[in-house]
């Protein structure tokens, strides 16, 4: 009797099953792939190839250097500096306004170089750099003996930017507004940066500045600036003298007073000015790559695999915007894709002190996902030539081509 | 057995009921992926095209660069001395592919001012043989132009060869409104839709001193040199065909 009530139970849910799967297939076709993530905008084809955006392309990387349809090959001279930002030798131009009569100078390495260059005069600052400037000269009335020493945080060439500081100069201003907040004790922090397109509403953009003393309390204007666009120049400075007068003990035991060089640009001596503190090339944005180089290698540096023949780069490292593993080139390494799936930052820590989150996971999602193309595994080659019986061939010019046989 | 049939006759129904459902629509039809624009780096669409078309690197494209009121363009193609200085209207031969870097100096509406614009040379043009020089490609700078690049804007415009079914009436380089189009639009897509795509002018305030922004600023080692100047050739040139779009 079980086994019967047990079959008349199967009887019925057998149709049942087909309705919810008919069910199923209804909404699904009815639905068609616009609810699998949400926007319905960025499910692909089996067709569809997506590759990082082009500012971001560099080689290797998906989508450059490899056979195959769609794949771009390298060009020296057009892509030899995509995804060069951060390179040692690039600088931005920065022009300083808003002072008539401002005297610019910067701190070098044994001293100040002062009066090196005056307002309205520009100066090409090395990028990923700090530097330490000196304001005097000012004429507005109750400000004719300040001297500020503003920090100048130089960012590095970002591909959004780069058009931007291939061709035109960072204005940094300094008004009348800013030097009545240093006097009363303010820090004004000035970030100048390039809005993101997205935000530009003027059809002729071009750079804005954020002030912080323009901001509500608490609002960090760095912060603000780079949810706005990207971050050229940061200008920071308050009220302190960085050369007060100081004394050292002598070996004797009595004071004397501290000294260190002070060069003129009224008598030609424009010394560059000396970095006070690096910048990290990717201080901004997702962590960088990390995969291993290989036998004997450390990640992400160039190894010698073979004996005499040089260091190689980094191969199978990718170097596009996001940390996950995107497939590289399919001839590398060594004929066979970069492997890697997943990146997962965990801090396996116990710190007794203050304990910092246990567990840190960096979820990275790009959206639509690469997908590069496949590469050639069958190539079928057919020939299909003329034939021809003798005397029947003919050229221009021959008695056959103009008809006389 | 009518039980198991009206079943049957459900599922049928609803099959046939989704199978005539619209079906949405996984991808945008009709839309073409554009990964190049004005603000990709400069060097990087012309490398693109240039690799696309398979251009000869031995083609040297005649451009003439003019300039309101008349100027010394100098045209650099790399660090070190001016591969060209002529006077506006200057009347070169470059590179398709190629950047190149111009210095407009001694302009009498503008004493004061020196500019470095660049140009990114993406195409060529195909003229009849042995008359190249007749047609040479205009990269014009507007009043307009220089004044907002002296008040630290940033130009960017695109030339490009009109499709005859979509060319302006008008003389398109002398129109009083230029076209432009907001930065936040691709104007190399609106100018690939209207036509030909010849070259990026970008155009800012940024003269080069100590250290250069970056090894490809001078640009990236084309050939160049002076065309003929063939004043009457300049009378015959035809109106049509080329034009500017504009942004930021």
């Amino acid at each position: 009797m079980n086994v019967g009530a047990n079959n008349q139970h199967l009887t019925e849910g057998f149709p049942m099953r087909f309705k919810f799967l008919a069910l199923g297939a209804l909404t699904v076709v009815s639905m068609g792939c616009a609810g699998l993530d949400g926007s319905g905008s960025s499910v692909l084809k089996p067709n569809d190839y997506v590759n990082p955006p082009a500012e971001r392309l560099a080689r290797p990387g998906p989508g450059v250097d490899g056979p195959g349809p769609g794949v771009l090959q390298y060009t020296s001279h057009s892509n030899s500096h995509v995804g060069a930002y951060g390179h040692p030798a690039a600088a931005t131009q920065v022009k300083f306004t808003g002072q008539p009569g401002m005297i610019i100078g910067w701190k070098v390495s044994d001293g100040w170089a002062d009066d090196q260059l005056f307002s309205g005069s520009r100066f090409d600052f090395p990028q990923n750099a700090v530097y330490q400037l000196k304001f005097t000269g000012f004429s507005v009335e109750g400000y004719e003996g300040l001297q500020l020493y503003p920090t100048l945080e130089v960012r590095g060439t970002d591909p959004n930017t780069r058009e931007y500081l291939d061709h035109s100069v960072v204005p940094v201003e300094v008004t009348e507004e800013d030097l009545e907040n240093v006097a009363h004790n303010n820090m004004v922090t000035k970030v100048i940066y390039l809005p993101d397109p997205k935000h530009q509403s003027r059809a002729i953009a071009g750079v804005e500045t954020l002030i912080s003393t323009r901001l509500a309390p608490g609002i960090d204007p760095v912060q603000q600036a780079e949810r706005m666009g990207t971050i050229m120049v940061v200008l920071r400075f308050g009220n302190k003298n960085l050369e007060m007068p100081t004394a050292v003990m002598a070996a004797n035991g009595t004071f004397q007073q501290a000294s260190h060089t002070v060069y003129s640009g009224k008598h030609g001596q424009n010394i560059p000015p000396t970095p006070i503190a690096m910048i990290p090339a990717e201080i901004h944005g997702v962590p960088g790559a990390m995969i291993a180089a290989g036998h004997g290698g450390l990640p992400g540096q160039p190894i010698a695999p073979v004996a005499g023949m040089g260091m190689t780069p980094p191969w199978g490292m990718t170097s596009v915007g996001t940390p996950i593993g995107l497939p590289g080139p399919p001839h590398l390494p060594l004929g066979k894709p970069a492997g890697l799936q997943s990146v997962t930052f965990r801090d396996r820590s116990h710190n007794q002190i203050s304990s910092p989150v246990d567990d840190l996971l960096i979820d990275v999602k790009r959206n639509p996902p690469i997908k590069t193309v496949d590469p050639v595994r069958h190539i079928q080659y057919e020939e299909t030539h003329p034939t021809h019986a003798p005397g029947e061939l003919a050229h221009p010019g021959s008695r056959a081509a103009h008809g006389l046989y | 057995m009518a039980d198991r049939f009206s079943q049957l006759l459900t599922l049928v129904a609803l099959f046939v009921t989704a199978s005539l459902l619209p079906v949405p629509v996984c991808a945008q039809q009709g839309t073409f992926h554009q990964p190049l624009n004005q603000r990709t780096p400069p060097g990087l669409s012309a490398g693109w095209l240039t690799h696309i078309r398979g251009h000869q690197s031995s083609w040297l494209q005649p451009v003439r660069i003019q300039v309101p009121g008349g100027a010394e363009v100098s045209v650099y193609s790399g660090p070190g001395e001016p591969a060209a200085i002529a006077t506006s209207p200057a009347r070169v031969a470059v590179n398709p592919g190629h950047t190149y870097r111009l210095r407009l100096a001694h302009m009498p509406e503008f004493p004061d001012a020196e500019l470095y614009p660049s140009i990114e040379i993406l195409d060529r043009l195909h003229p009849p043989a042995g008359k190249e020089h007749k047609y040479p490609v205009p990269v014009p700078f507007s009043r307009d132009d220089i004044r907002l690049a002296l008040a630290g804007r940033l130009v960017t415009r695109v030339i490009y060869l009109e499709q005859p079914q979509l060319a302006q009436q008008l003389d398109p380089l002398n129109r009083e409104i230029p076209q432009t189009v907001l930065p936040s639009e691709n104007v190399l897509q609106e100018a690939d839709r209207l036509g030909r795509p010849m070259i990026i002018i970008r155009l800012g305030a940024r003269r080069p001193l100590q250290i250069q922004s970056s090894s490809m600023f001078f640009g990236t080692g084309g050939a160049a040199q002076l065309s003929v100047n063939d004043e009457s050739a300049q009378q015959r040139f035809p109106r049509i065909s080329k034009t500017a779009m504009r942004t930021r």
